[in-house]
């Protein structure tokens, strides 16, 4: 019985922690959603595209964990140092013009996504 | 019963028309009303008295009637035992009152077995007819899973066309070789975006917020941020705990991590 009880409390929080980072998720594709239409991506930009993304994307997350608590400067310096070092890729691959629609469009989906925030604060949460 | 003269004075200052109004005394009584009064009372007995005609009740009786009560009573009582189950009784079920249900027809036990079995070789030709039902049955079972079928692969012909995001204004784009992402696929017109961005949570996207946002977004969402929750300046004065209170109430430790 005990074991049995066990096994349902880890599979109840194991389904808990998975339905979470699923949910986390549900922002990612929407992003992706979002930049691929500003970016009007075709299918070959797409498959050089998203691979150099993911890492510049693992390096702003990465630095974003580290900078917990740090110097502020010195960390917005750090950030603009990776976005600096993406541009080139990114250049080649989508050309000049679309480097500057994509860090744009990064901007507007956290601008939608905190209107979004502001709208529905604090009332109906739908999960 | 004199009024006073100041009295009547001030009623005429007040009303002429009432003062000139001499007080006649309502309650008079004509000269020796009283004396006459029983007379007169029992004058107008007299006269209602004879249009009365009272009936003297009358106690007759019918001959012999003691003689017989006795029978009579045990009679009655007799007769009420007996009908008094019939008097309950709708009229159409008293009538039947008589007839023994309990009746069986001649000869019902000699020939019990024989109508028995008739009765189950009957229902065995029964069965034999319910199985033609039962093809029916089946011919519905097979529309009813057609129909299914049909519903089946009309939604997913639908679903696959919405996925191919063909005919959509915006998000068309994202098709199966623009993306990495196969969650991505669901956003692939500006309808289900909207959408996708409506159902999001805000603890889903303050964690979103944290792990990915640069910090000139701070900036943003100070500005956006909803203040028409926050308490008055004067409610800080009447109550030390306002500012905790409005704090819990909007459950700030989403923001306290940053």
């Amino acid at each position: 019985m005990k074991n049995f009880l066990l096994i349902v409390t880890f599979l109840v929080f194991g389904i808990q922690s998975m339905s979470a980072q699923d949910r986390d998720k549900k922002i990612e594709a929407l992003k992706i959603a979002f930049l691929t239409e500003k970016l009007q991506l075709s299918p070959s930009e797409a498959k050089e595209f998203w691979p150099v993304y993911n890492n510049y994307q693992k390096e702003v997350q990465n630095l974003r964990s580290d900078a917990r608590g740090g110097d502020v400067l010195e960390n917005e310096q750090k950030l603009l140092d990776i976005r600096k070092k993406y541009k080139p890729s990114f250049e080649k691959i989508l050309g000049a013009p679309k480097v500057n629609t994509l860090y744009n469009s990064e901007k507007e989906f956290r601008n939608i996504l905190i209107k979004r925030l502001k709208n529905q604060q604090r009332g109906n949460q739908p999960l | 019963m004199n009024t006073d003269p100041n009295i009547l004075n001030e009623i005429r200052e007040i009303t002429p028309l009432l003062a000139d109004l001499h007080g006649i005394n309502v309650f008079q009584a004509p000269d020796n009303y009283f004396q006459n009064l029983p007379e007169s009372i029992l004058i107008r007995l007299d006269k209602e008295k004879v249009n009365l005609n009272i009936q003297e009740p009358s106690f007759e009786v019918p001959n012999g009637y003691f003689e017989s009560l006795s029978l009579n009573i045990l009679k009655k009582i007799k007769e009420e035992e007996m009908g008094s189950e019939s008097d309950e009784l709708p009229p159409v079920l008293s009538g039947q009152k008589s007839i023994n249900p309990f009746f069986i027809p001649q000869n019902y036990f000699e020939t019990f077995p024989q109508t028995v079995l008739d009765k189950i070789r009957n229902e065995d030709k029964r069965e034999t007819g319910k199985i033609v039902s039962f093809h029916f049955k089946k011919i519905y079972r097979y529309a009813t899973a057609a129909v299914i079928a049909v519903g089946l692969f009309l939604t997913s012909y639908l679903m696959f066309q919405n996925n191919s995001g063909k005919g959509k204004s915006g998000f068309a784009v994202v098709t199966r070789k623009t993306v990495d992402d196969p969650g991505a696929l669901k956003y692939n017109s500006e309808k289900a975006f909207n959408e996708g961005i409506a159902s999001l949570s805000d603890d889903q996207i303050i964690r979103y917020l944290e792990k990915n946002g640069n910090s000139f977004d701070m900036d943003a969402l100070i500005n956006s941020s909803d203040t028409s929750g926050l308490p008055n300046p004067e409610d800080y004065l009447i109550d030390e705990n306002t500012l905790n209170n409005y704090l819990n109430k909007i459950n700030y430790k989403n923001f306290e991590t940053q």
